[in-house]
């Protein structure tokens, strides 16, 4: 049979749930730049959700904008415990390489974009997702991030800037590096 | 403003967050200055180039299947939030079903209430869908439908879900007796809404719809052909299974439990009819006879629909004797029955 009605708290959850996965996935997964820890960021954060909803007020903003905080918070709170982790890796080997992307990753524009992004700190990186892919204003980055327009507007103006910065260094590296050979070939 | 100020204001302007005044300050120093026409390209084309990326990242990127089953198993061992939890984050999510409440404390019986708190999960699991950016755009407005029983009316209504609903205009006198009305939704796995309401009584007759957006090739299951509307339709009899039913009712809702309230129950002998109205895909299954279903299946309309986001103080008042819609059919107090 597949007309199937639950009851009416799980029903409704998983008509929740389904609707939103994607978003709470994605978010995470471009957040965190991983499958796996966007999979338990999606469990952690409709748990809370579930265990939460009681408690959500929409005169103090929609939904999707708590969903957002709540899969943000979560996000945040795993880069910090990543950091941690990263930290004590590095005091226990401190001969491991630092990773480098390889000048052939450079040359490819989506993967020098990522680089650029990864390189972004934690809250500039963020109000970017928010707003390029999420297409949250900045009123709505405001409440998500509970941050003042203002401070939204100056985090997009300076990782706007730093990308640019970043990204067209990048790309001029390779004409003056090619620039010297042939000078090199002259002499 | 000299160049200095505009820079600063560039990437709000290209993201049409600065105020009117600093709009046109903006646009008559660029008017004059190639140099900051350069830097708005070169933004502009950057804020292109990092939402590309950022889009085919996660094109690919999806919850794994198991993501709800992993969080269904995991809720298992969690203390369920009270009953009476949904009903007030719907009131919340959706003040205006606030009215909902207010005929309960008018005193109801068991059997609208029942309706009623199926409503209610019919009402939130559209709603969500208007506060989802990428759907935002799909929802136009709401419908609602109301059906007049001797016993009493029931009503069910939501945002629109992107495809035209459809109501029964014709419905037999048998379906309002039962002690069971409800109307819910659910989201299939691809994010798609379909909509099912059930009449009647599991003991007695019944009937379920179940709507949903028509597929590309509007494929119909094996099964005897019939016409509804003028459109092929698909009729598959001696059905027997299970339905899994029913929404405990919250526990702040008054008046005595009703008879009837099984979680689920099993049928036999039942027919389903399908077949596509639109862009519409609709499905009806029930215990009553071939030539009952068919009428009803014939006497599908679209629901009644209104512009803006549902619901507008639940649904507008219908003036006496008036049975049409805003800006589609509707569904009235059914004048006739067999």
């Amino acid at each position: 049979m597949d007309l199937i009605c639950r009851c009416q708290t799980e029903e409704a959850f998983a008509a929740l749930f389904h609707q939103y996965k994607n978003l709470v996935y994605k978010t995470a997964y471009l957040m965190l730049d991983s499958a796996d820890e966007a999979e338990d960021v999606l469990q952690e954060v409709f748990f809370q959700v579930y265990r939460s909803l009681s408690t959500f007020e929409p005169s103090k903003g929609a939904f999707t904008t708590w969903l957002y905080r709540v899969t943000v918070n979560h996000c945040l709170s795993r880069r910090r415990k990543r950091r941690l982790l990263t930290i004590s890796l590095e005091k226990i080997s401190p001969l491991a390489p630092t990773e480098h992307p390889s000048s052939q990753d450079r040359l490819e524009d989506e993967e020098a974009v990522r680089q650029a992004l990864s390189r972004l700190s934690e809250k500039l990186r963020t109000v970017v997702i928010l707003r390029y892919y999420s297409e949250l204003s900045y009123a709505e980055i405001a409440q998500v991030l509970n941050i003042p327009v203002g401070t939204v507007k100056s985090r997009l103006d300076l990782a706007l800037k730093t990308l640019r910065q970043e990204l067209g260094t990048l790309t001029e590296e390779a004409p003056t590096l090619c620039a010297v050979s042939q000078r090199e070939v002259a002499k | 403003m000299k160049c200095q100020e505009v820079n600063k204001l560039l990437v709000a302007y290209l993201d049409n967050e600065v105020t009117p005044s600093e709009r046109t300050l903006i646009r008559a120093h660029l008017a004059g200055c190639d140099t900051c026409q350069q830097e708005l390209a070169a933004l502009s084309a950057l804020q292109s180039r990092v939402s590309h990326s950022l889009q085919l990242r996660t094109a690919q990127a999806a919850p794994s299947p198991q993501a709800w089953s992993r969080l269904q198993a995991r809720l298992a061992g969690e203390v369920r939030p009270s009953s009476s939890w949904l009903p007030a984050w719907l009131q919340r999510l959706a003040p205006g079903v606030g009215r909902i409440n207010q005929i309960f404390e008018g005193g109801v019986t068991m059997k609208k209430g029942v309706a009623l708190t199926a409503i209610a999960a019919l009402v939130i699991a559209l709603s969500v869908m208007a506060f989802v950016p990428s759907v935002r755009a799909q929802v136009i407005g709401w419908f609602h439908a109301r059906w007049s029983f001797p016993s009493g009316d029931v009503e069910i209504g939501g945002s629109q879900p992107g495809y035209t609903v459809l109501v029964p205009s014709y419905l037999p006198d048998v379906l309002g007796s039962g002690s069971i009305l409800m109307g819910m939704t659910s989201a299939g796995d691809d994010g798609t809404m379909s909509i099912f309401y059930f009449y009647g009584d599991p003991h007695g007759q019944w009937l379920q719809v179940t709507e949903g957006p028509a597929p590309a090739d509007k494929a119909l299951p094996a099964g005897q052909e019939v016409t509804i509307g003028g459109q092929k339709g698909v009729l598959i009899t001696g059905l027997s299974g299970t339905l899994d039913h029913i929404s405990p009712l919250p526990e702040d809702v008054q008046g005595a439990p009703p008879a009837h309230r099984p979680e689920s129950f099993a049928y036999q002998n039942a027919q389903r009819l399908v077949w596509y109205a639109g862009d519409t895909r609709v499905e009806i299954l029930s215990n009553l006879p071939v030539e009952e279903m068919i009428k009803i299946a014939e006497s599908f309309i679209p629901a009644k629909t209104g512009e803006g986001e549902f619901p507008p103080a639940w649904v507008p008042e219908q003036p006496e004797g008036e049975t049409g819609s805003e800006t589609g059919g509707g569904v009235g107090p059914i004048e006739s029955r067999p």
